[in-house]
Formats: structure tokens, C-alpha cells, sequence
């Protein structure tokens, strides 16, 4: 792993995910996990800042504009009837605590579904900057982080995932993506194990 | 739902995966499991087949091309190892009872991943028949099921999953897929109870 190379996805810190008032925090079974994977992946933020590496963030947001015409489905339209992540809402605003890394984290507007890769120009960005490899950090495990992951590692990134800056519904949907399906197509690993390796590369 | 705007998508419908002596029949934990698919599948699609419904069979092939720039520790670089679903063997084609249905089955090349749309026509071909439903069947429900399915959900099809036409490695897999993850972005419901409604809504 080559920081140079690699790219953090910041998938969904929006403040209806992770606010201690957020709206979509009810649908997860132990806010504790939210919280504790939200301070990793702060934590991991705050040390990538520091070397040559890529953090972008793409946030999901709902237009209500679009609603008409687009017509989301299933947990999408359940989430756009609860009001939550309503484009220019405080609820689809990042959390206040990626602020201060402003400056270094690269932001992609336009994710309105599961996969960041979809409509975004992602890709694009990615193949600009030479990147090759692709962490991810962020929610749900079973929907945007899976569905994120999988398209990575399709396109051809390495992709690995930093099993505790994530966060799914429940506690079983979580060790079910880490122990059995993120391990079909990507490297899961913690993230004080990837900032070994990528400090181990700057050094060489 | 009507069929004349709906398409079913069979998913690794392949000698590989199951006929009877197939090389990745190993990967399922209970035998039963593949051939009860196999069986459920293989009834719709005689049913759907006197119906103007749109049925599509993209085998996958694991393209050297494709794999090695996928994970080397991936699934895909472990199945193309063990000559699984390899491009031009008879493993990677078709299983014959859906052979036997000639044209009345398109088959699309070009899928070499999970996800069917990738790399395919599927999409143009659906847009070209106005079809605004997708039903799913097939292999495996974890991996090439879901990628596809939450694809198909993301270009706007209303989604059903045929719960007894997918096949999974464990019952575990099995359950959180049905019960948990596709009720979020589609129908889950047994192929017997799809029939039911197709034949009312004909009548």
C-alpha cells in the first residue's frame, strides 16, 4: 500500500447518520457502535491529514426537486419519507467534526443512491490522481459500504475496508459483510493496521 | 406486474455451477440446496416462457483480462484458479435445460464480474423493451445476486427476488440476504406465489 496511490472514501458523514440527533440514527440497533466507529475514523482522518494522501467524501443527499421524477424505492424512499438527508437540511450536512479537515477533504456532491461510483465522476477523479488503492470508512456496512466496495474492486482498485470505521444496522450485519463478504473481493484490515503500511511507505 | 414490461435475469445459470458433477457445487455447505434451485428456477421459467415475459441469461466469464485487475486475494482470482467459469469451456456455458429454450432465452456476453450490468448490453436492452420490472433467479445470492439486483434497483426497476430461485453457500447467507438486506431495495417472494399473481393478473 502506497499512500501516494491511495485514496480515503468517506462514505455517508452526514448528520443524520452520526449527530447525536440525527434521524436516521434510530435504525441502527446500538448507537455505542455509531459512536465508537465514528472516533476511529475521525482518529484515522486526522493522521492521514498529515501525509500526501488522497480523503474524499461523498455524501448521500435527496432532492426534493427530483422526487417526482425519480422516484427512490425501498429503504431509499423510506429515508426521503422520513425527511431525512433532504438536500440543504442540517440532516445531509457533513458532521461538524470533518470541519476542521476542510482544507484536505476532497468533497463529491452528487450521491443520490447506494454505490458513490454512480453519477459522480468518482472514477474519473480517482484515474486523475493515478489512485490505486481505495480505503473505506463509513455506513451502512451492507448497503453503500458493500455496494461502494464492490464497484471498486471492479473497476480495478485494490480496495480495503477499515472494519472499524464502519458501521451497519445491527451488530450481526456487520461481522457477517467483515467475516464472510468483504473478504470475496477486498482486504479488510483495522485502521491501525493500514496506517502502519501507509507510514511504512512514505518511509522507503 | 405485467410481462410484457418485466424481465428475468437467471444469474450463473451454468454447467460450473450446477450440473450434477459441477466444480463449484463444492461451495454450497448442503447439496439439496442446488438442485432445489435448480428445480424451483427451472418450473418458472417454463411457466414465464408462454408469456410475452423477457428472459436474459448473461453467463459469466472469468476473463484473465478482468480477474487480474480485481484483488488477488479476491473470489474471483480463486475461481478462475480452480478453471471455474473459464471463457470458451463448457463449464462457463448455459446449463442445457436453458439451452433447450433456444431464442426464446437472449443471452448476453460479457459479464466477468459479480455485477451483470457491468460490461453487458443488459441495460439497452431492457431500456429497447420498456421493461420497468426485473425479477432475479440464480448464483450465487451474496455476490453476483446482490450486485446485480441492487444495480437494476439504483437504474430504477422495480426489483423482486426470487427467494426460492437463489442460491447461497449457507443457509446464514441465505436468511440475511431474503429477510434483511433485499427487502431494502426490493420484493423478496418465492417464485410460487410470483406465478399465482402473473396467471390472475392474465385471467
Amino acid at each position: 500500500m502506497n499512500a501516494r496511490t491511495t485514496a480515503l472514501l468517506l462514505v455517508g458523514f452526514e448528520n443524520d447518520k452520526y449527530a447525536p440527533n440525527g434521524l436516521l440514527r434510530r435504525m441502527v440497533d446500538s448507537t455505542e457502535r455509531i459512536d465508537a466507529s465514528l472516533a476511529r475514523a475521525l482518529q484515522f482522518v486526522r493522521t492521514v491529514a498529515a501525509i500526501p494522501m488522497l480523503v474524499i467524501s461523498t455524501p448521500i443527499a435527496f432532492d426534493p426537486a427530483e422526487a417526482s421524477t425519480t422516484k427512490p424505492r425501498g429503504i431509499l424512499a423510506a429515508i426521503r419519507d422520513m425527511g431525512a438527508l433532504q438536500r440543504g437540511t442540517w440532516g445531509a450536512e457533513p458532521i461538524a467534526e470533518l470541519a476542521e479537515f476542510s482544507s484536505v477533504i476532497t468533497t463529491i456532491p452528487n450521491r443520490r443512491g447506494f454505490n458513490a461510483f454512480t453519477d459522480t465522476g468518482l472514477h474519473e477523479i480517482l484515474a486523475e490522481r493515478g489512485v490505486r488503492t481505495v480505503l473505506i470508512a463509513g455506513n451502512s456496512t451492507g448497503l453503500c459500504v458493500d455496494t461502494t466496495g464492490r464497484t471498486a474492486a471492479e473497476l480495478g482498485y485494490d480496495v480495503t475496508i477499515l472494519t472499524d470505521c464502519i458501521y451497519g444496522r445491527t451488530f450481526v450485519e456487520d461481522r457477517f459483510y467483515i467475516d464472510q463478504i468483504f473478504p470475496l473481493y477486498a482486504n479488510t484490515a483495522t485502521s491501525t493496521n493500514v496506517l502502519e503500511q501507509l507510514q511504512a511507505s512514505l518511509g522507503e | 406486474m405485467n410481462p410484457a414490461t418485466t424481465a428475468l435475469l437467471l444469474i450463473g445459470f451454468q454447467n460450473d455451477q450446477f450440473s450434477a458433477n459441477a466444480l463449484l457445487r463444492s461451495a454450497i455447505d448442503d447439496a439439496e440446496r442446488t438442485d432445489s434451485v435448480l428445480d424451483s428456477t427451472l418450473r418458472f421459467v417454463h411457466q414465464v416462457s408462454e408469456s410475452p415475459m423477457t428472459v436474459i441469461v448473461p453467463p459469466t466469464e472469468l476473463t484473465q483480462r478482468f480477474v487480474s485487475a480485481t484483488n488477488a486475494n479476491g473470489i474471483l482470482w480463486k475461481l478462475r484458479e480452480s478453471g471455474a467459469l473459464l471463457p470458451g469451456t463448457p463449464g462457463a456455458e448455459p446449463i442445457p435445460e436453458l439451452q433447450a429454450y433456444g431464442d426464446r432465452i437472449l443471452t448476453v456476453r460479457g459479464k466477468s464480474g459479480f455485477n451483470a450490468f457491468l460490461n453487458t448490453s443488459i441495460e439497452r436492452e431492457l431500456r429497447d423493451r420498456n421493461i420497468t420490472d426485473v425479477v432475479i433467479a440464480g448464483a450465487i445470492t451474496s455476490l453476483c445476486v446482490d450486485s446485480t439486483a441492487r444495480t437494476a434497483y439504483e437504474l430504477g426497476y422495480n426489483v423482486t427476488m426470487l427467494t426460492d430461485c437463489v442460491l447461497s453457500g449457507t443457509a446464514a447467507e441465505h436468511d440475511l440476504y431474503c429477510e434483511r438486506m433485499f427487502p431494502l431495495y426490493a420484493r423478496a417472494v418465492d417464485s410460487r406465489t410470483l406465478l399465482g399473481e402473473l396467471d390472475s393478473a392474465a385471467a
